[in-house]
């Protein structure tokens, strides 16, 4: 018997891991076998009393760590990291109609696991998906069964992942109203934990934001193409909200207005994420711009090192 | 608790005492034990449920753990039962590191092994 056993055929499979994930995720709320596993016995009492003990233990619990004064899980069972690490929200970009929210990951070093719950204002904002997620994070569970609400879950195939300053994922909101709104970390239904490879815990600051309101202007500043980590250390990353059918020039300049870099032949589509590597270069301001046929994005890029 | 009173035959005479004697064959036996969290501290489940069935698989008595996680059915008699214990706590404790050390299991980097395998615990007999 094994508490990973969800659905109880015998051996622990990667079909019992969906389950527990969607579990933690609130996608589902029972098992099949229901929720605890006890070892039950058949005795024989023959002439002498019988002393018989039980274990008893939740399904998915594979370090012991839920509680019995709070029916939610505590830290007797678990190591923590040392490391302070952050997540917070950068300030979204309006595009075609939809909000892009950066989720901000910092200082995760061989990360292993994660699990939290994302609040919004239902009554201002529709969620749409997830994009964009940090390389080697893909798939992770998201699920959005209470409105206002977005769970999510992931663990690690076969290493951590290093996340020194980088953008976990994007969500992408419709608005519903134009007023501004918060957009904040909760541990209902989905509490927030983050462990590395080795299953020891992230301490983590979590910083709320903000999603401004729509005015004329937002509007009108549609930005097809984001780049990020910006400011960065050198390595940034282009992603294109649109697939476009024609190549892109990409051109830097730095702040003397001297060319830098320059790639004519960059193909933008929809979630593929395009990397360009300036480490090379001295830290400070430069320029970049983007063409694509007649029309030409110029954004400033900062390199700090 | 059953009395048996048996004889030889004799007679005593008047103003003589018989002498009863209490056999303990067919006296019931008490099945006890605790229920804890496998966890490293061994933290006992207070008022969980515990049916007693018989070999017919009926349920022939019920009781709960008491606050150390100890449970007693008395004066059972001789024979074949199964003890089936049950809970309506909430589940929890279950976070994505749970899956991770699953995945790790399955996958063969790092086996776990104790506390998620619930052993049969071998049955001691006591007086």
């Amino acid at each position: 018997m094994a508490c990973g056993d969800i659905n109880g055929n015998g051996s622990l499979t990667a079909s019992d891991i969906l389950m527990i994930k969607k579990r933690i995720g609130s996608i589902i709320t029972t098992f099949p076998l229901g929720d605890w596993l006890f070892n039950n016995q058949n005795i024989i009492v023959n002439n002498e009393n019988v002393t018989q003990n039980f274990n008893g233990i939740v399904y998915g619990d594979a370090n012991a760590s839920y509680s019995l004064t709070d029916n939610n899980y505590f830290d007797m069972e678990r190591n923590k990291t040392t490391t302070t690490t952050s997540l917070s929200f950068d300030r979204g970009t309006f595009s075609e109609g939809k909000w892009i929210i950066p989720v901000r990951a910092t200082a995760f070093s061989n990360l292993g696991s994660f699990q939290f719950t994302i609040q919004y204002d239902p009554s201002k904002l529709s969620f749409e998906n997830i994009i964009h997620w940090f390389n080697g994070i893909e798939p992770a569970i998201v699920g959005n069964t209470e409105a206002g609400k977005i769970t999510f879950v992931w663990t690690a195939d076969n290493k951590g992942i290093n996340i020194d300053e980088g953008i976990l994922c994007n969500i992408v909101f419709k608005p519903i109203s134009s007023e501004a709104s918060k957009i904040s970390w909760t541990n209902n239904p989905t509490g927030c934990e983050f462990s590395d490879f080795d299953a020891n815990i992230f301490d983590v600051a979590l910083k709320d934001g903000v999603i401004d309101e729509l005015t004329e202007t937002t509007v009108n500043s549609v930005e097809n193409i984001s780049i990020y980590p910006n400011p960065g250390n050198g390595i940034f990353r282009l992603y294109s909200f649109n697939s476009l059918d024609t190549k892109s020039c990409i051109t830097i300049y730095n702040s003397l207005g001297k060319l830098v870099y320059n790639d004519n032949q960059v193909l933008l589509s929809q979630n593929c994420v395009n990397k360009i590597d300036l480490s090379m270069l001295c830290p400070g301001v430069y320029v970049i711009e983007i063409q694509t046929g007649n029309e030409k994005i110029i954004k400033k890029l900062i390199i700090n090192k | 608790m059953t009395f048996k009173f048996t004889s030889d035959g004799s007679q005593t005479a008047l103003g003589w005492a018989a002498t009863i004697e209490c056999m303990g064959g067919s006296v019931g036996h008490t099945i006890g034990g605790k229920v804890t969290y496998p966890n490293t501290s061994n933290t006992p489940l207070s008022n969980v449920s515990i049916n007693l069935k018989n070999s017919s698989g009926v349920v022939i008595g019920t009781t709960t753990t008491n606050a150390s996680g100890d449970y007693a059915f008395t004066e059972v008699a001789n024979g074949t039962y199964t003890l089936e214990v049950s809970t309506t706590k909430l589940w929890g404790g279950v976070t994505a590191t749970d899956a991770l050390l699953f995945k790790k299991h399955i996958a063969n980097i790092t086996l776990l092994s104790g506390i998620i395998w619930l052993v049969v615990i071998s049955m001691e007999m006591v007086r």
